[in-house]
């Protein structure tokens, strides 16, 4: 009987142990697994932020390359930039002469032409444009060959170039200027002798495309055959332009006071187109002067494009 | 009051027990987050290597394009100033 009390006491005593291991185990586990969970949270969240905070330095890097990209881009294509600037460019002064025009502008502008060059005196006219800014047109012919006609020891062909590298237009003026050898007898001599000029100023420049062209002596002097003319450079994509201003120097101008007095009595219009010639000494040496007064009363100094209103298309 | 203590022992126990082992498995269902990070740091070494790379080419491509950046500056201007006077 006290074997069997001895016994269940002992067994009562492990089970108590048992249990009570049990439970101690079940505390512990709950508080070091909770402490283990906390830890892991913690460090998951501190692998989230670090990671984020890494792909937005990457983002942020990869960003930078695209950006770099686009601006090696931009310099691989300039020529195309420049093309498009020059659209908009004219594109601007179209849109400009079509608010003067339709009367929601008050703004005035004047296109400073020369007829016959190149001359060694262009050279001088170039300079009085470059000091003031100014672009203009140069309505060009190969009347007078290589040679400057009014200095024969010098090369006239280099201010093809010139003109470029100032910033104004070329025009065509026809390679032989032949209004007294022929270059009205037939619609075909015309076209020829503009053709020929064409090329002659692609071959100066390195191929730049002239579309302006004017007839020697004003469209008038094609008589009979102007409309037939203007058809076919309207089929060759010519536009032309004659003018509604001018100091004279066409013709017999031998004062600066008759140059200034033609000038003033022709100006009129808010868009003139003003002839000059730039082998005339009286023209050159009144330049400035005609800048500063078309300045003065608000003309705006532009060079002739092809999109113009003024050219005939 | 033995049979007492035992039944409250073992009710408190196997409740402990429970509650522990529910924090365990609680413990091993939680995802460890992946530790991409040196991957990342790496990908932006070598981002930085080629952004190096990238610099270098465009310096010496605006070196290279120069004038034709003048020329760019100068129409640029005759844009600007033709459309001041369409405002």
């Amino acid at each position: 009987m006290a074997r069997k009390s001895k016994k269940s006491e002992i067994i009562f005593i492990i089970v108590i142990v048992i249990l009570l291991t049990a439970l101690g185990l079940g505390i512990f586990s709950y508080f070091y697994f909770d402490k283990k969970i906390e830890e892991k949270e913690k460090n998951n969240k501190k692998i989230i932020t670090e990671t984020q905070s890494k792909e937005e330095i990457l983002k942020s890097k990869e960003e930078e390359m695209i950006i770099l990209q686009n601006e090696l881009d931009e310099y691989n294509n300039l020529d195309k930039k420049i093309e498009d600037l020059k659209k908009e460019y004219y594109s601007s002064i179209k849109d400009l002469e079509d608010a003067i025009i339709s009367g929601k502008s008050n703004k005035k502008i004047a296109y400073l032409t020369f007829d016959d060059g190149p001359y060694y005196n262009t050279y001088k006219v170039l300079d009085i444009l470059d000091k003031y800014n100014v672009k203009a047109t140069f309505f060009t012919t190969s009347i007078n060959g290589e040679n400057c006609y009014d200095k024969k020891s010098e090369k006239c062909y280099p201010l093809y170039k010139e003109y470029i590298k100032r910033g104004h237009t070329i025009a065509n003026h026809t390679y032989t200027h032949g209004i007294w050898s022929g270059l009205y007898k037939s619609v075909d001599s015309f076209i020829n002798a503009v053709s020929k000029q064409e090329e002659h100023v692609k071959n100066m420049t390195g191929g730049y495309i002239t579309r302006i062209v004017r007839f020697p002596g004003g469209s008038s002097t094609a008589g009979k055959l102007k409309n037939s003319i203007i058809e076919a450079l309207k089929k060759k994509g010519y536009g032309w332009v004659d003018w509604n201003a001018q100091d004279g120097d066409g013709g017999d101008l031998s004062t600066k006071e008759q140059a200034w007095s033609n000038l003033k009595s022709s100006i009129n219009e808010n868009i003139e187109v003003i002839l000059f010639h730039d082998y005339h000494p009286i023209t050159t040496e009144i330049l400035p002067e005609v800048i500063e007064y078309l300045q003065k009363n608000g003309y705006i100094l532009l060079p002739l494009f092809y999109e113009s209103n003024m050219i005939n298309k | 009051m033995k049979k007492v203590f035992m039944i409250v022992l073992l009710l408190t126990s196997i409740i402990c027990s429970y509650i522990g082992i529910n924090k365990y498995i609680e413990y091993n269902g939680k995802k460890t987050e992946k530790n991409n990070i040196e991957k990342i740091e790496n990908e932006i070494k070598e981002v930085e290597v080629k952004i190096s790379e990238k610099k270098e080419e465009v310096n010496k491509a605006k070196e290279d394009n120069k004038e034709i950046l003048k020329e760019v500056e100068i129409w640029q201007e005759k844009v600007k100033k033709v459309k001041s006077y369409l405002s």
